[in-house]
């Protein structure tokens, strides 16, 4: 009895070292904007957001954006970390890494810590990268940033 | 104490067994409590709130789906717990909950293991799983943005999950799905071929639905609304006797 319950407590040790290096992913609220829709208006979240459709207006999110191929964003965009595929006509700013592969088209200005170009990529704009980390833009309160908050 | 609301299609014979043995059921477990059978003229708030100047603490739905979102309605404005029997065909949201059929659902009610969940409203009806919408739907989120469809999409809310379909009932949130139409056999193989599933996805509080002449909303299974129409969920709102096989 007294080995059994050594070797729960040894089990149960090694079970939340893991927890904290593999911590839990589920908070992250993810969003995806479907290849059938366009959002029109200021897009704000505070988890990760994955554009395959069309986006008018401005798309601010405090962690990661990924654009896909068939994308059309015609709006400033605002990520910790940006992966672009494609088209994104407006100022980009990413506080982090800024990824362009070879199918993204990006027609404005881009800006970010660290930039990583693949061959064939589109950039007529200008490109600023900064030492520092941008600072986050303000959010506004809205839906998923709101539940980001309590999942955490 | 216990109010017990009968759906009026239990009064057929076919269920008279089936509702003496579990009725019995119910007396060896000392869950006795007030009978109540719906009928046209019958409205189940009136019921409640009857039962509630007597005592009541709790309200079992005894029939199917549409028992229970009748039931819900007429309890989610009071702070009542909300049990389950269900008896009949169309008990796909119970499932959901983890109440089985019959003599279990009796244990279940019994064990009494209660959770609060969210409920949703929209406008002024509530509704505890999903609503669907046909194509003519649009969605806005206060003054915020708007989100249309490009191609024929059906927009579906969710606060409980299905089979399909991930949601959790205690997050505080709706998930809005937006659904492409099935793409015909042609269009697969085309350059527009799409990699993903082809869904959006959206967590939201309060969301407006939009729509045109033919636009349609279907609340639950049951329950037809015109749009436009404000929905929202209410946090917590609703403590349900759930089962250990439940979804979420």
């Amino acid at each position: 009895m007294v080995k059994l319950k050594r070797n729960l407590k040894r089990v149960l040790k090694i079970k939340f070292m893991f927890k904290d290096i593999y911590p839990k992913e589920g908070g992250d609220v993810e969003t995806i904007i479907g290849p059938s829709v366009k959002v029109e208006g200021d897009f704000t979240s505070k988890g990760n957001v994955t554009v395959e459709g069309v986006v008018h207006g401005s798309l601010k999110t405090e962690k990661d954006l990924k654009v896909g191929v068939g994308a059309k964003i015609s709006a400033s965009v605002f990520a910790t970390n940006a992966f672009i595929a494609g088209e994104v006509k407006g100022n980009v700013k990413a506080s982090g890494r800024l990824e362009l592969t070879d199918t993204s088209k990006i027609f404005g200005d881009i800006e970010a810590k660290t930039i990583i170009m693949a061959a064939g990529a589109f950039l007529n704009g200008k490109c600023t990268m900064c030492n520092d980390a941008l600072p986050l833009p303000h959010l506004q309160d809205n839906d998923a940033l709101k539940k980001n908050n309590n999942k955490k | 104490m216990y109010q017990y609301i009968y759906d009026a299609f239990l009064s057929e014979e076919k269920y008279l067994r089936p509702m003496t043995i579990i009725e019995n059921r119910l007396a060896d477990l000392g869950l006795q409590g007030r009978v109540n059978r719906l009928n046209l003229f019958k409205d189940p708030r009136e019921l409640i709130l009857e039962g509630i100047k007597r005592g009541v603490d709790t309200v079992v739905a005894v029939g199917n789906d549409e028992t229970l979102f009748r039931v819900v309605n007429a309890v989610g404005d009071f702070n009542l717990t909300l049990g389950i029997i269900p008896v009949g065909p169309k008990n796909e949201i119970t499932k959901i909950l983890g109440v089985e059929e019959g003599l279990l659902a009796c244990d279940c009610l019994s064990s009494r293991l209660i959770r609060r969940i969210d409920l949703g409203k929209i406008n002024d009806v509530y509704f505890l799983a999903h609503l669907k919408t046909n194509s003519e739907v649009s969605l806005r989120y206060g003054k915020e943005y708007r989100v249309r469809s490009i191609e024929n999409n059906s927009v579906e809310i969710y606060n409980l999950p299905t089979g399909e379909e991930m949601a959790d009932p205690e997050d505080g949130y709706l998930e809005v799905r937006i659904k492409p139409s099935e793409r015909n056999f042609l269009k697969k193989f085309t350059k527009g071929s799409l990699s993903s599933d082809g869904k959006s996805y959206f967590p939201a509080q309060k969301v407006f639905l939009e729509g045109g002449e033919g636009a349609r909303i279907l609340v639950d299974g049951f329950k037809l609304i015109n749009p436009p129409a404000e929905v929202r969920i209410l946090p917590r709102q609703l403590k349900v006797i759930v089962g250990k096989n439940r979804l979420f």
